[in-house]
């Protein structure tokens, strides 16, 4: 954006005639551009005094302030240079540059449309519109400009960035229709068949995802993402196994990425004849990160998944909330751990933490009335499992509350 | 060049190719566990309609017993009525009794033995309960059950009336039975009964559920649950409705499978009941005809995971061989089978996870799980039947049809899923419900029986390969209940000692009452049976010989 804005500043610098006001901007704005910001400001504040009215000179010294860390005079600069300009200005651009670099992708987006919509724009500013308001969750602008852009240019790229767009506006079959254009144009981009794929199994087509992923795997065999996302539409198919081993192999690629451990510890009940391998890779991750909180919490509930030796799990767990006392699923897994020690105390208390933590896991709630239970106190028991019974009730539906028709009563 | 010595090179050849294609692509095992279908001219007929009446999808209950004491195994299946009146109008909803030579071919019989029926069954449980010795039928529906008195001349009389088991509930209506258990809960030598009951349902007041542009069955939450039934039984041919007093009748639920054992082993016989999306129930019997549910303290009310799910058979049977009775369930996809193993303490823990069952399950959905040991090994399998509780224009956003699977006992608490190579595969996936064991052939490998909504039945004659053998039990109780129900038997040879006990209660809506069978693998002795009766006697037999039926009457 720093270079785009300079080579502005030069281009503009270029045109002008060698006249007063001109010569101030035109020394002001290389000046700007070879970063040299007192003699910028100075030579842009007496340009702005000499034509208090251009919107183009705001929009300049709003980018000076804004390079010389002086905030407000850069937003009240950019105010400025907004109300002055008419809808032909090219400040207009410049502001959308402003603006992108103060994170403010909203004004960047709007400000960027309007100059996108006037007749001296670049052949480049609708794609740059587009992309904009996608940024800032415009989607309708997204889908407009894009549509423009791709007019005006029918380019993969273009294909892309509209699919983005349709994708943002929850348009998913019109998304994948551009993204599977811009993916076969160019299968060679992982983006492009990365989207796709994303789009695909967004959209439930766990089919298509797994061919789409399957090809990319190959193509892109050290692509972590492509990996685990191959795992994603694999269990999609419920296809565990290999969506077990699509995640193991995104742990061999990187080893430091989190993901593909949080998906396994979430189906270890499935791993099945893989557990060992499974095992094998938190032991490594753990190995590799012991300073890891979850690192350490995963590999003890991998423990567990294969009846493994209890009081090791107890001592990584208990490691774990150590390293982070604020982390819910180990207190959860250390109170189930220790409510099958029948260790009911300790394990009413760690649940409570869990809870604590993280209120809306039903089967917390579950074995917490258990050890309450246990412990002789059935009111807290009980509470407990009416919240056990609400959360179930959101989750899959499951709950004692029925409906009442109109006209006949219930039997 | 021709001749006797290239011949023989030749072969010689050959013979070595054949070698090492054969070290190179060793030949596939054959399946420890085989069936082969056999079909029988039963068709279960729930009435479908398009309006997607509960009933309509869980009808499929199947009995296994030998009505006429010919020492053959003989099917009854319960079946459905015209849903909207709830009466059996034609004779495809007929009720169906199919007597069985005794090398495994049945002949329909209903005609001749009065057991048509008349309303919407669903669910059956045999048992002798006025130790004459010919078992008797219960036949569980909706809004109606009914007791068939077993005459001993090949017929059966209705006696629901006179028995009083088909009282409206004061407080629920009419309700919905998908079956129950016979059991001697007060150890007086009487067969007792425990009747499951589903939801309440009413076709008035039944809810709508669209599901795209067609109908579909209702989640259970749309519906009451409702309390089951224990009826105490009064030796004259009537019974008393004991379920309040004995205390089941406070904890309602929707059950959909009930297993019966004597879970801590202090001799008197409990039940565990599998509720649709709601807490299971497990009922400890505390003696004299009372009963506490204990499900939640003893770890069965949920699987560990703390999800509800859709509930559906039962068995409670020892799987382990540990000496302590466990219990299998079957639910829908997503949900898996879960199996609970005793702990011996009076709880049980969730094994589903390590016993390769949930890995195994988790995209089946079940109906009816009938723990027996299929290839005599020692071990006992878990015949599964399947098939999705929505209807097939479900399909394909939900896999509705699908095969029945046994799971293998690889040894003590691990299984293996075995469908296509047991054969399961070689009938066009069904809507399977209930299910029943027995030897039909007399070969000494149990064979099942399995029932699928608008489908044909299908027998299943086990092939098992292996000469491993077996022991079969038929027991006769005395001062217990005639049938022996609750009597528990060890088995002990040279290489295992086996623990079961006798039930004949199993699976969905279904009843397996054959002699109980014991795979003893490769040992060809036993050196001692030990049976506990009921009555609190202990009967010890020592050296029996394998590969047979052996009758054992207490003394």
């Amino acid at each position: 954006m720093t270079r785009s804005f300079a080579f502005l500043l030069v281009v503009l610098a270029g045109v002008l005639a060698a006249q007063s006001f001109e010569d101030e901007f035109r020394r002001g704005l290389v000046a700007l551009s070879s970063h040299d910001l007192p003699q910028a400001r100075q030579l842009l504040e007496e340009a702005s005094r000499l034509q208090p009215d251009n919107a183009l000179v705001w929009a300049a010294l709003a980018q000076t302030y804004l390079w010389g860390k002086e905030a407000a005079l850069a937003h009240d600069a950019a105010g400025r240079a907004a109300r002055l300009a008419s809808p032909e200005s090219p400040a207009h651009h410049a502001l959308a540059m402003f603006y992108s670099e103060t994170g403010d992708i909203a004004k960047a987006a709007r400000a960027e449309r309007l100059y996108a919509s006037s007749k001296g724009a670049d052949p480049g500013a609708a794609a740059r519109a587009a992309g904009l308001s996608l940024r800032a969750g415009d989607a309708a602008e997204a889908v407009a400009w894009s549509r423009t852009a791709l007019q005006r240019s029918e380019t993969t790229e273009m294909h892309h960035l509209l699919g983005q767009a349709f994708a943002a506006a929850n348009r998913p079959g019109d998304a994948e229709r551009e993204l599977r254009v811009a993916a076969e144009r160019d299968p060679l981009v992982e983006v492009y068949v990365y989207d796709l794929g994303q789009m695909q199994l967004r959209r439930g087509d766990f089919a298509s995802a797994t061919a789409t992923f399957g090809k990319a795997c190959q193509r892109f065999p050290g692509s972590a993402q492509m990996q685990l996302a191959s795992g994603v539409a694999a269990y999609g198919q419920r296809r565990f196994a290999d969506a077990i081993d699509a995640f193991l192999r995104v742990t061999a690629i990187d080893s430091a990425l989190e993901q593909p451990y949080v998906f396994l510890a979430r189906i270890l009940p499935l791993a099945g004849d893989r557990l060992p391998q499974v095992v094998a890779a938190f032991a490594a991750w753990e190995k590799a990160e012991p300073g890891n909180y979850l690192a350490v919490c995963l590999h003890a509930k991998a423990l567990g998944a294969a009846a493994g030796d209890t009081a090791e799990i107890e001592a990584k767990l208990r490691r774990s909330i150590q390293l982070n006392d604020g982390y819910w699923e180990a207190h959860f897994e250390l109170g189930v751990l220790l409510g099958k020690k029948r260790e009911w105390g300790q394990a009413a208390a760690e649940l409570s933490r869990s809870i604590e933590l993280n209120p809306r896991v039903a089967a917390a709630h579950f074995h917490l009335a258990r050890a309450c239970d246990k412990l002789g106190d059935p009111e807290r028991a009980q509470a407990e499992r009416a919240e056990h019974k609400r959360l179930t009730a959101e989750e899959t539906g499951a709950g004692p509350e029925l409906p009442v028709r109109k006209d006949k009563p219930l039997p | 060049m021709r001749g006797p010595r290239s011949a023989r090179v030749l072969a010689g050849g050959v013979a070595f190719l054949a070698a090492a294609w054969r070290v190179v692509y060793p030949q596939a095992p054959a399946s420890p566990i085989r069936f082969a279908y056999q079909p029988i001219e039963f068709t279960l007929n729930s009435c479908e309609t398009a309006e997607r009446h509960a009933p309509e999808t869980m009808a499929g209950g199947v009995a296994v017993f030998d009505y006429n004491n010919d020492g053959a195994p003989d099917i009854f299946f319960t079946n459905g009525a015209d849903i909207h009146t709830l009466k059996k109008t034609s004779p495809k909803y007929f009720n169906r009794l199919f007597r069985n030579d005794g090398k495994g071919h049945f002949q329909d019989v209903t005609g001749a033995a009065g057991l048509a029926g008349s309303g919407f069954d669903v669910g059956v449980a045999i048992g002798d309960y006025d130790n004459d010795g010919y078992e008797d039928i219960f036949v569980g529906g909706v809004h109606r059950n009914t007791l068939y008195h077993n005459n001993g001349n090949g017929t059966f009389s209705d006696v629901t009336a006179k028995a009083g088991l088909n009282n409206s509930d004061r407080e629920y209506g009419p309700l919905w039975s998908v079956g129950g258990a016979w059991v001697d809960v007060n150890n007086d030598g009487l067969l007792d009964l425990i009747v499951v009951n589903y939801l309440s349902w009413s076709i008035d007041t039944e809810p709508v559920c669209p599901e795209g542009n067609h109908r579909e069955y209702c989640h259970p939450k749309m519906y009451r649950p409702t309390p089951n039934q224990v009826f105490l039984n009064n030796g004259d041919g009537t019974f008393r409705d004991i379920s309040a007093e004995s205390g089941v009748r406070a904890h309602p639920g929707k059950g959909m499978g009930i297993g019966v054992a004597d879970y801590d082993l202090d001799g008197r016989m409990d039940f565990f009941v599998a509720n649709d999306k709601m807490y299971n129930s497990l009922f400890h019997n505390k003696g004299e005809g009372r009963f506490e549910e204990v499900a939640f303290d003893a770890n069965v009310a949920l699987r560990e995971n703390a999800e509800l799910i859709s509930g559906m058979g039962v068995d409670f049977r020892d799987l382990d061989n540990d000496g302590y009775p466990d219990i299998v369930m079957v639910a829908l996809d997503d949900e898996t089978f879960p199996v609970f193993r005793n702990t011996g303490k009076g709880e049980f823990a969730d094994i589903t996870g390590i016993s390769r069952i949930a890995a195994l399950s988790v995209s089946m959905s079940g109906y009816s799980p009938a723990i027996f040991d299929f290839n005599n090994d020692g071990w006992k399998d878990i015949f599964v039947t399947r098939g999705h509780v929505q209807s097939l224009q479900a399909a394909p956003r939900v896999t509705v049809a699908q095969p029945n699977t046994v799971f293998h006992n690889l040894g003590g608490v691990r299984f293996d899923a075995l469908t296509a190579e047991a054969g399961l595969a070689l009938q066009p996936p069904q809507r399977h419900r209930g299910s029943a064991v027995g030897d039909f052939n007399g070969d000494g490998r149990p064979d099942v029986v399995v029932t699928a909504i608008g489908a044909r039945a299908e027998i299943w004659m086990n092939q098992s390969p292996g000469a491993n053998h077996w022991l079969d039990l038929k027991l006769e109780g005395t001062k217990s209940n005639r049938d022996a129900i609750g009597a528990r038997v060890k088995v002990v040879t040279r290489n295992k000692t086996q623990f079961n006990h006798v039930t004949t209660s199993c699976g969905y809506a279904s009843s397996s009452a054959g002699p109980m069978h014991f795979g003893l693998g490769a040992d060809a002795s036993v050196d001692l049976v030990e049976i506990r009766w009921p009555s609190g006697q202990v009967q010890q037999l020592k050296t029996v010989m394998p590969d047979r039926v052996v009758r054992v009457k207490e003394p």
